[in-house]
């Protein structure tokens, strides 16, 4: 039992440290686009001109020889299908698409930097070890593309997850849907890949010749003189932009990292309560023998240092088998941490190197301090035991003494979670508030154990004595379960808040969703054709939202157009707006705007407040009025919505149309797509498909929330069922006399299932106020802070309720095994032991 | 009330056979008190087991009279109980009383004593005030088991065994754990009030100060049970 609570914690921290080391990575390496030393980069700005191999050529005939093309595509991978009869059929391998990057390889190798190529080996291993920065993973990256036969190359946990997806003994190579074999696959460990698959441009477009030109990078700084003379040469719809800034990026990751930790040390933290139950179960077991080793004059310190040397012992091999099994549990979850990341943040995750030395000293360190700190209740208790110190029950006056301590420290913590949520705006400052807000439930907890029982006592009728007499046992075993009682208290709590915080924001987005997808359909398309003009003789209303990125108080903030008529006015969902009835006519004369609880939550901005913003056309400096703060779940963006009627087509781009009309009409606009080369499938969107598209990647991106929810929970159950462990041995003589006096084994059992479930009870209806409290602390501290959105909290009854019924289920069934085993025990047994 | 026939009962240690009780005989009637004596190991607590239906023989029976149980029209042989069947003989027919107190501390005096009572749903208020004064802890009612001696505890016990008015008690060694004088003390308040109530009484004891306040002593030796 105390190995496998170590292991558990140990897994379970090494498997968050490795999933934020990879993000971390993944982040970093997403800023120097695959290709080292990159200042600049050159994109399109418009959404009619796209950038083509011509402009590169162009320029690179003017001598810019910096520059280097990147070209990507997002599809499936497939099989060639060995069950099909036709050659030709293939299989779909993968559940998403996959970012294929073709870099310009030639052009790169013949910079100064990639003229002396170095021989590489194609084992990731063992080109892992000789690769100590990023920048040199990037070289060796592209110098392996460079020479030799086409090959693409991928991260090696990329391969592994494809590999997986094959059919059984499937031996084909990967091909593209038309059954073109792809280029050998290469794996390379390095963060850098992402969860992309990189190959040379030329392949790329041999297997993909619909595949665009996404950028040219700028390689190496530009003097002043060169960067004005590529300024000057660059036609109208391109734009020469710094590399990204890492400001955003970082702030992300920081966030992620302490929502992950935070959740993990919750883990650890409920799993040390398991540990100091688990050491007092050896100990309980070993008492006898260390009784003997004092009669024969061992000291009460050797046996002390004996028994901690053991655990420091256990504990290392604990960490270093839960540091093995966290590295693969990190693999099996870095899928869906791929996609909840990709759903949160908009942001490609790959796969991080980790060091397992490095992982090892800090999950030995942590686990070693923690499972010393849990260990020390327990041999303190050891320690008085050989001492053979008489257990003296304690004094009234004690008793008052330490139902003060506990409802003072009630007191300090509540008002010390105050004060942090009220005035701290840093987001590890609010998480230490949520902590506080749980320890000070765990306090009004144990002070209010005895008195809570007690009532619920009162209402047992007299007809059942057994049970009255199990709900005072119950009393009694809350005085020696506290930590047991306090590690469900924690995990009940935690359970309750995360998912009424789930299900508010699932709410809060259906309602959103709803709201505001008012159109038939959306279409989601970037560039030539412009809708709008295709859908000009079909009957069909076609809205475009066109966008800008401006820059606002050294950020980048996205100027979207909003439409004005009567159905997206209605379709508005507001967090806050003005009071003014003339709110749309002022937004729509170009007088206020709209912004995003991201926004205004950034830029700490209130309804009525005046921003100095570009116009989206002019792109000359005003003054627009806050009209409104609108909700706008699940965008990492600051965004600020302006009347269409103020942007200019030719300077914005559009991404998205909302098209209303007839079923028929619609079917018009189809076949316009089509004649046009645009395949309407993918592109044109129901709004029930868009709905249930979007609460599939909501879903998604809660899938860690509800499994660690539930780790946490069995965890805190396993320390239940440690404590009964504990203590079956004090009530076995009480349960031996109730059974001797003629009632059922089967009696008896349930009666043990009883007392315990009612203590479990309590602690949940303690944990309900709290959990709601936690709940609302997330929503409105944390998500605040980290996320800068904030919703309506939804308390469901039937939630609370369902949390009731699958906390006590889980408890029932680890709890179950221990009473049926001493249940089972024969009564005579339990009569020679107690006698 | 119960007639113990030719019982036997063995157990094996490290592959060797040892018969502990050996073709036992012994008839309990109605108000006796009996005492069973010998060495450690000799099987007093194993017999005193097998008439609670908490052990079986090897072979032999134990009958129940069926004037006990007005549901049988004939004896039953308490050897051949199904598990329900015992707790239902435990419960209505025998009281148990041990060498550790083994009275429940999260409740009252009181509450330990009317708990067997409370179960067979036999609660007869005079009888308890009649067994409390006899047994002389009136005043500890209200009190916890950790508040009294150990001779009241045990008191507390004898209480508790004959509450539910079982006509038979089994105790086991129930002043072993008690001083000379608290032990004199319980033995006889034992004897005495088992013989007020007309309660049969089987105890095992090693002390023979506190056998001989019995109306039979019985000394176990070697398998065979001797009447001394």
């Amino acid at each position: 039992m105390l190995m496998a609570s170590l292991i558990i914690a140990a897994a379970g921290l090494s498997a968050v440290l490795v999933i934020n080391s990879s993000a971390k990575q993944s982040y970093s390496s997403e800023q120097q686009f695959l290709v080292p030393n990159v200042t600049q980069t050159i994109t399109s700005n418009s959404s009619n001109l796209k950038l083509t191999k011509q402009d590169y050529s162009v320029l690179r005939v003017k001598g810019f020889s910096q520059l280097i093309a990147v070209a990507q595509t997002k599809q499936h991978i497939y099989t060639n299908n060995q069950a099909a009869t036709q050659a030709s059929e293939t299989t779909k391998v993968t559940q998403r698409r996959i970012d294929f990057t073709g870099i310009d390889t030639f052009s790169l190798l013949s910079l100064p930097d990639f003229l002396n190529p170095v021989a590489l080996s194609e084992q990731s291993n063992v080109a892992a070890k000789t690769i100590s920065s990023a920048s040199d993973d990037s070289n060796q990256l592209i110098r392996q593309l460079g020479f030799g036969e086409p090959i693409a190359i991928l991260h090696p946990q990329l391969l592994e997850q494809l590999l997986g997806q094959l059919p059984d003994q499937q031996l084909e190579p990967f091909t593209t849907e038309a059954g073109t074999p792809l280029p050998k696959f290469n794996t390379f460990e390095s963060a850098a890949l992402g969860n992309d698959i990189i190959m040379d441009i030329a392949d790329l477009y041999r297997l993909y010749p619909n595949a665009e030109l996404s950028m040219l990078l700028v390689v190496g700084e530009l003097s002043k003189a060169k960067q004005d003379r590529l300024q000057e040469s660059l036609p109208n719809h391109l734009q020469l932009t710094n590399a990204k800034g890492a400001e955003q990026d970082s702030e992300l990751t920081s966030s992620f990292h302490l929502n992950l930790m935070a959740m993990a040390l919750l883990m650890f933290v409920v799993c040390l309560f398991i540990v100091v139950n688990a050491v007092n179960l050896l100990l309980n077991s070993r008492l006898s023998w260390l009784k003997i080793c004092r009669q024969l004059g061992i000291s009460r310190l050797q046996l002390f240092v004996v028994q901690l040397l053991e655990i420091i012992l256990l504990t290392l091999l604990a960490s270093f088998i839960g540091v093995v099994l966290g590295i693969e549990l990190a693999k099996l979850a870095s899928p869906t941490v791929q996609a909840t990341l990709e759903n949160l943040y908009s942001v490609e995750v790959g796969f991080g190197k980790v060091s397992i030395i490095g992982l090892l000293i800090q999950v030995s360190g942590i686990s070693l301090v923690g499972s010393i700190c849990a260990t020390f209740i327990p041999l303190n208790k050891l320690n008085h035991q050989l001492a053979q110190t008489k257990d003296v029950p304690l004094s009234l006056v004690q008793q008052r003494f330490w139902k003060r301590i506990i409802w003072l420290s009630f007191v300090v913590f509540a008002a010390a979670a105050y004060i942090i949520l009220n005035h701290a705006q840093a987001l590890w400052l609010l998480l230490i508030a949520t902590a506080l807000v749980i320890l000070s439930g765990c306090s009004l907890l144990l002070a209010n154990y005895p008195g809570m029982l007690a009532l619920i006592q009162r209402f047992i009728p007299a007809r059942f004595p057994l049970l009255q007499v199990s709900s005072k046992q119950s009393l009694a075993l809350s005085g020696k379960t506290k930590i047991a009682c306090c590690a469900f208290f924690i995990a009940a709590t935690s359970n309750i808040g995360m998912n009424l915080m789930v299900d508010s924001f699932r709410g809060a987005t259906v309602g959103w969703l709803e709201q505001r997808l008012v159109a038939d359909y959306y279409i989601y398309h970037n560039g030539e054709p412009n809708l709008s003009d295709l859908a000009k003789d079909t009957g069909v209303n076609v809205k475009q939202r066109l966008e800008n990125t401006i820059p606002f108080q050294g950020k980048q903030v996205q100027q979207f157009s909003y439409p004005t008529g009567e159905l997206y006015q209605q379709a508005m969902a507001f967090y806050d707006k003005s009071k003014d009835e003339n709110l749309w006519s002022e937004f729509a004369l170009g007088k206020g705007v709209l912004v995003n609880q991201q926004f205004a939550f950034g830029f700490d901005y209130k309804i009525n407040d005046v921003v100095e913003l570009p116009h989206p056309a002019t792109g000359e400096i005003s003054s627009y009025k806050i009209l409104g703060i609108i909700y706008d779940f699940g965008s990492p963006y600051k965004q600020v919505l302006m009347p269409l009627e103020m942007f200019d087509l030719s300077k914005s781009t559009c991404c998205m149309y909302a098209v209303q009309g007839a079923e028929s009409n619609i079917d018009l606009l189809r076949e316009k797509m089509l004649t046009a080369g645009l395949d309407p499938e993918g592109k044109l969107l129901k709004t029930e498909e868009l709905l249930a598209i979007s609460m599939q990647a909501f879903d998604d991106t809660f899938i860690i929330t509800d499994g660690l929810n539930v780790v946490t929970l069995l965890v805190a159950a396993l320390s239940l069922a440690c404590a009964i462990i504990v203590l079956m041995n004090d009530v076995r003589p009480q349960n031996m006399l109730i059974r001797s006096m003629g009632v059922s084994a089967l009696k008896t059992q349930l009666l043990a299932l009883f007392q315990y479930l009612l203590l479990c009870f309590v602690a949940l209806i303690f944990a309900t106020p709290f959990g709601i409290l936690l709940s609302w602390v997330l929503i409105n501290d944390i998500n605040y802070q980290a996320f800068s959105w904030t919703y309506p909290l939804i308390i469901s009854p039937m939630k609370i309720l369902q949390i009731y019924a699958t906390s006590l289920l889980v408890v029932t069934v680890v709890i179950i095994i221990p009473i049926i085993r001493a249940g089972r025990r024969p009564l005579i047994e339990d009569i020679r032991w107690v006698n | 009330m119960l007639a113990l026939k030719n019982l036997q009962k063995s157990y094996t240690d490290a592959g060797e056979k040892h018969t502990i009780l050996n073709n036992i005989n012994l008839t309990i009637n109605a108000g006796d008190s009996i005492s069973i004596q010998g060495a450690s190991g000799s099987g007093k607590s194993t017999l005193l087991h097998l008439l609670a239906a908490l052990d079986k023989p090897d072979s032999g029976e134990i009958l129940l009279n069926s004037s006990l149980d007005e549901t049988q029209t004939e004896n039953q042989d308490i050897t051949q109980f199904t598990e329900r069947q015992a707790d239902q003989y435990r419960q209505f027919q025998v009281g148990l009383i041990f060498q550790k107190f083994n009275l429940i501390d999260c409740i009252t005096v009181m509450e330990n004593i009317m708990l067997p009572a409370k179960i067979t749903g036999k609660v007869e208020h005079e009888y308890i005030q009649e067994l409390l004064n006899a047994l002389g802890i009136k005043s500890h009612i209200n009190k916890l088991p950790n508040q009294l001696s150990g001779g009241e505890q045990q008191r507390v016990a004898i209480a508790r065994g004959l509450s539910h008015q079982p006509p038979l008690l089994l105790a086991d060694e129930p002043t072993g754990n008690l001083d000379s004088k608290n032990s004199d003390l319980v033995s006889q308040l034992l004897v005495d009030t088992c013989k007020q109530l007309n309660t049969a009484l089987v105890m095992v004891t090693h002390s023979r100060k506190v056998a001989m306040l019995t109306q039979q002593q019985w000394y176990l030796d070697d398998g065979s049970l001797t009447r001394i």
